[in-house]
């Protein structure tokens, strides 16, 4: 099956007071049409700037390198006001704060069927319309009264609600979540999440959904990405990443995860500090912080490993008999 | 063991704005008889949704609120009775830890000040109060040079690190904690969960903490309230919550969790106007409204083993 969005050798610089640093390094993923990816990482790792690039929204100093494909069209040499007939048409996405991310100002109505009238050869009328029914198909209950209302009058629940409404109001093929429940009790998380899977096999809508919470990520993704350091360190099928995760960091993120039903007297933690992306060592950027590292990760990036079709880890454990022994560890601590 | 906080039917209510001059002002309920304890080297978990009162429940113990009734026993002697400098010093035994420590951090202040602050009432000496310092930063892993930095200097996890030192410095005995965790990143968040454990042994502190995160609860508490609409619905030793919930809310609660290699399950809340009853706020959204039980008084049932439910669909004695 050909990809719908195919992300290749993505790079990214920010310029701040003449100095370039890079952010992203060599980003590659493929999205397959209604398929779920999920992001995970650490803060700072990158991921919602990876995701911004694909919507072309990012900050003025920031240069790209590489391609991101979208039906086989780069997206990056789109000119804005290509971009802006796909934004919100074709590629949606919910920003992570339901409190910043709607116009104060502005009706719930007008802000739902701005979308929809700005891509859509429809009436205003029936743009609101559709509105309502789009409220409807997200759980908000009176819809056509709470058309009126302003987004202070509504729950940050009922707003992130409003925000997921927005964004598949024109149907889009990728949406593009970015923490999208980080902010919402787990009652309401469990609804959300549930319904976006209900759309997604509805609309055949492929979903990137990018979070920290690995316990989302084993439910509902298909495939795993996991971003360290502006890089991509695994990345493979979920019940793979899951079974048996082939990098230090996704393991130790895996067990950092406190879980009901069993109880650890002491949560396994990731010691040292993210990397700083202003300094470059050359080496794998999880080397300061990782048990089972030695002398070659200090010096060289480790390459994406193929272990299996479709699944791909940067780490240098994965390589031939000089490191029998670390490998060794590797697997009995696994 | 005789508990060395008491909350005791506390209830506190907030003034809604007049839709006009002449009709009586009406009150948000946000504490209805609320009562928890807290034993030494116990770990509380408040659990319930935003807007459930666990933080206004955390103010009030602190003495941020003033609450319409109820009373706050700290080691058996009721605050209310005691004057103004006994009622101080007995405070100062109950300490904050709040959820953003991007805000909760002065940002023009140096960390030696910030920690140095709470110092300055004990009354101890220049260089007793340095040893505290410098003892204190040890523990959180924090280096001397750090002292002459600033807040935005810092990480999320060394900051969160900064507030809780600054909560120790004034040696007390109770820790509250307001989502102490829920901004911080996983592995951070494993970090400082152990951080607070290790505490609790080394300085026989006691812990309420406030968390909708249920993974986090199971890991760290001894009991857990839940809480939902102002109420503790119910309230048990951990293990017991979390293998037998009894209350609706409770299951609910526990069935949204994500939980890694299970199939996501579909949960939908669907309220009921039609089922509102005076006597419990859940009714209306709850699965298991029945007519005949749930419009009559429900009281607090002790299904023994200290754990205790608000449901009139629970079977249990009743308890008062």
């Amino acid at each position: 099956m050909e990809p719908l969005l195919k992300i290749k050798n993505l790079s990214l610089y920010i310029e701040k007071r003449g100095k370039k640093t890079k952010i992203l390094r060599n980003i590659s993923y493929n999205l397959y049409p209604s398929q779920t990816l999920a992001v995970v990482g650490e803060s700072g790792s990158g991921k919602t700037l990876s995701a911004l690039s694909i919507m072309n929204l990012l900050p003025k100093n920031a240069q790209t390198e590489g391609e991101i494909l979208y039906k086989g069209k780069n997206l990056l040499s789109f000119s804005q006001e290509k971009m802006r007939q796909l934004r919100g048409n074709k590629i949606s996405m919910v920003f992570q704060e339901p409190m910043t991310s709607l116009n104060p100002v502005l009706t719930i109505g007008r802000q739902i069927s701005e979308t929809i009238t700005t891509h859509k050869k429809i009436s205003r009328k029936k743009a609101i319309e559709k509105s309502a029914n789009l409220l409807k198909r997200v759980g908000l209950s009176d819809a056509e009264r709470r058309l009126n209302d302003y987004p202070h009058n509504f729950s940050g629940g009922m707003r992130q609600r409003v925000m997921i409404a927005i964004s598949m109001a024109c149907l889009p093929e990728i949406i593009i979540a970015d923490e999208p429940t980080t902010a919402l009790d787990v009652t309401v998380q469990a609804q959300i999440l549930n319904l976006f899977s209900k759309l997604r096999k509805e609309n055949e809508m492929s979903l990137i959904l990018i979070t920290h919470n690995m316990a989302i990520v084993s439910q509902y993704a298909d495939f795993v990405v996991v971003f360290y350091g502006g890089m991509i360190m695994e990345k493979g099928p979920c019940e793979k990443i899951f079974a048996s995760p082939l990098h230090p960091y996704t393991k130790a993120l895996l067990d950092s995860l406190p879980g009901i039903g069993r109880r650890k007297i002491k949560l396994t933690t990731i010691e040292g500090m993210p990397p700083n992306f202003e300094e470059e060592t050359g080496g794998c950027p999880f080397y300061p912080r990782c048990k089972f590292a030695f002398e070659k990760c200090a010096k060289n990036l480790p390459p994406e490993f193929e272990v299996e079709t479709d699944r791909r880890v940067r780490c240098w454990l994965l390589t031939a008999e000089k490191c029998r022994d670390v490998r060794k560890s590797f697997d009995n601590y696994l | 063991m005789k508990p060395i906080l008491e909350a005791k039917n506390i209830v506190k209510k907030y003034p809604l704005k007049k839709p006009n001059p002449f009709v009586k002002r009406r009150y948000f309920t946000a504490l209805d008889n609320v009562s928890v304890s807290l034993g030494k080297k116990e770990i509380l978990s408040v659990v319930g949704e935003s807007g459930s009162g666990k933080t206004t429940l955390a103010k009030v113990i602190l003495g941020l609120e003033k609450p319409q009734s109820g009373s706050i026993f700290i080691g058996g002697e009721n605050l209310n009775l005691l004057g103004g400098p006994k009622q101080k010093n007995k405070r100062r035994k109950i300490q904050a830890v709040f959820q953003d420590p991007y805000s909760s951090l002065d940002p023009r202040m140096k960390i030696e000040d910030i920690i140095l602050e709470p110092l300055q009432i004990t009354g101890e000496s220049k260089e007793k109060q340095r040893k505290i310092l410098y003892s204190l930063l040890d523990k959180m892993s924090l280096a001397k040079s750090h002292l002459g930095k600033y807040p935005h200097e810092f990480s999320g996890g060394q900051r969160q690190r900064i507030a809780i030192a600054r909560a120790l410095a004034v040696n007390p005995e109770i820790i509250i904690a307001d989502e102490p965790v829920s901004s911080l990143d996983i592995s951070i968040q494993a970090q400082i969960l152990n951080l607070l454990l290790e505490l609790r042994e080394e300085f026989n502190l006691s812990y309420i903490f406030i968390s909708h995160d249920m993974a986090v609860v199971y890991h760290i508490s001894d009991f857990v309230a839940v809480m939902n609409n102002g109420e503790i619905v119910e309230s048990a030793p951990s293990k017991d919550l979390f293998e037998n919930p009894l209350h609706p809310y409770t299951k609910i609660l526990l069935e949204s969790v994500p939980k890694v290699g299970e199939k996501p399950r579909n949960i939908e809340i669907k309220a009921n106007a039609d089922n509102a009853s005076e006597f419990c706020k859940f009714a209306a959204q709850c699965p298991k409204y029945s007519a005949n039980s749930c419009r009559k008084e429900i009281l607090l049932k002790d299904i023994g083993n200290g754990h205790y439910v608000k449901c009139a669909r629970t079977e249990g004695k009743n308890n008062d």
